[in-house]
């Protein structure tokens, strides 16, 4: 039931859902945190499976700007991977949790102007990038709350790409916060109307989960029979998240989102304090 | 065919496999045919990791076809990082 919750907020929201399945696992059934994470990681691929399978065929997701982000997503988790090894990770709990209180007060800030742009038509008003009309990235989906083609111009390239950078290396380092980055990279810096970042970000994590998957799987680390409870509840779950998402009212997407953002700040200062100073909050 | 005709299909055909292995295995599990249950819900495992790796080789080779030179230059560059990143952890045994 939890791991089917999750799935629902993560293809909601756009995230992975390991920052909930992990201390799930530890806290609530007692595995071992390693494999915790490693089952979590699967658990991951398939939310993301299920719900961008969902989304592809509603055709919210874009799937050229997805693979031109996941370009510096898979190298930051790969960069992040090495860093791990000779860096301490504190220092990126407090810039993540800086960025994640950020989002938080501007995706709330932003909920009603959201709504009045896709009414006006804003989204395709901006002018794009040279690399984004190099690369064809911008795109268009049908939104059912609105009832109307939604078309909009990607903008903001180079910024995206060096916060999605910046997910795949926190993905890495910190085995979360990949998912809230790129929504918000997309949304906030990119002009992409946030349902179709929400799409995009889902089919992006699978690329960067199975990455990492692959090397637990490899090293012996998943536990198959604690991992299909999981993906079964996930996959489940994340399909019933993508058959209402796109019928919900955008504003009240954002506010979630800004709920959520708040929470994993909140969590990534906590860990920072505890590893750099060794203060504790509740 | 479409690009995300063919991912969605992928996409599908992965997500359908790999949960009638996870619900097969977990029925099997209750009526004690453990070794048969963990195997099956190993395959559900390399199933699920296997799809992403696949869908994104498919979009390779769907733009080879549809000579988007362009698509097929982003896709590569995933498709090879997600294999350095394996070779990576293969070679120095690093577990992150």
């Amino acid at each position: 039931m939890i791991a089917m919750a999750t799935g629902f907020i993560a293809a909601f929201m756009g995230i992975g859902g390991g920052l909930i399945i992990v201390p799930t696992l530890t806290i609530v059934f007692d595995v071992p945190i390693h494999e915790a994470i490693a089952a979590s990681i699967v658990g991951v691929v398939a939310t993301s499976i299920s719900s961008a399978s969902s989304y592809i065929r509603q055709k919210m997701t874009n799937i050229r700007l997805a693979l031109f982000l996941e370009t510096s997503t898979t190298l930051g988790a790969l960069t992040g991977a090495l860093l791990a090894l000779i860096t301490p990770a504190s220092l990126l709990y407090f810039m993540f949790a800086l960025f994640a209180f950020y989002v938080s007060f501007s995706q709330a800030y932003s909920a009603r102007k959201e709504v009045e742009k896709l009414h006006v038509g804003g989204f395709k008003r901006a002018a794009p990038d040279a690399l984004s009309r190099y690369l064809h990235l911008s795109g268009r989906y049908f939104d059912l709350r609105e009832s109307k083609d939604i078309e909009y111009v990607v903008r903001g390239s180079i910024k995206g790409w060096l916060l999605s950078f910046l997910a795949g290396m926190g993905s890495a380092m910190l085995g979360i916060g990949g998912g809230f980055i790129k929504v918000s990279a997309m949304n906030m810096f990119m002009n992409v109307p946030f349902k179709a970042a929400v799409a995009t970000s889902k089919f992006m994590i699978g690329f960067t989960a199975a990455t990492g998957a692959i090397v637990y799987y490899v090293a012996g680390i998943v536990r198959p029979q604690l991992v299909a409870p999981v993906a079964t509840g996930t996959i489940s779950g994340a399909f019933l998240g993508t058959l209402i998402m796109n019928k919900v009212r955008v504003k009240w997407l954002k506010l979630a989102f800004s709920c959520l953002t708040l929470y994993i700040g909140y969590s990534m200062l906590k860990k920072g304090l505890l590893y750099a100073l060794g203060v504790v909050l509740p | 065919m479409r690009i995300d005709k063919v991912v969605f299909y992928i996409l599908v055909i992965g997500m359908i496999t790999s949960i009638a292995l996870f619900v097969t295995s977990m029925l099997l599990s209750s009526i004690t045919k453990i070794y048969l249950s963990a195997m099956l819900a190993r395959i559900g495992v390399e199933v699920l990791i296997a799809t992403p790796y696949i869908t994104i080789a498919s979009i390779v080779v769907m733009s080879v076809l549809k000579r988007d030179y362009r698509l097929l230059v982003l896709a590569l560059i995933v498709l090879i990082i997600m294999m350095l990143s394996l070779t990576m952890s293969l070679v120095l045994h690093a577990t992150p």
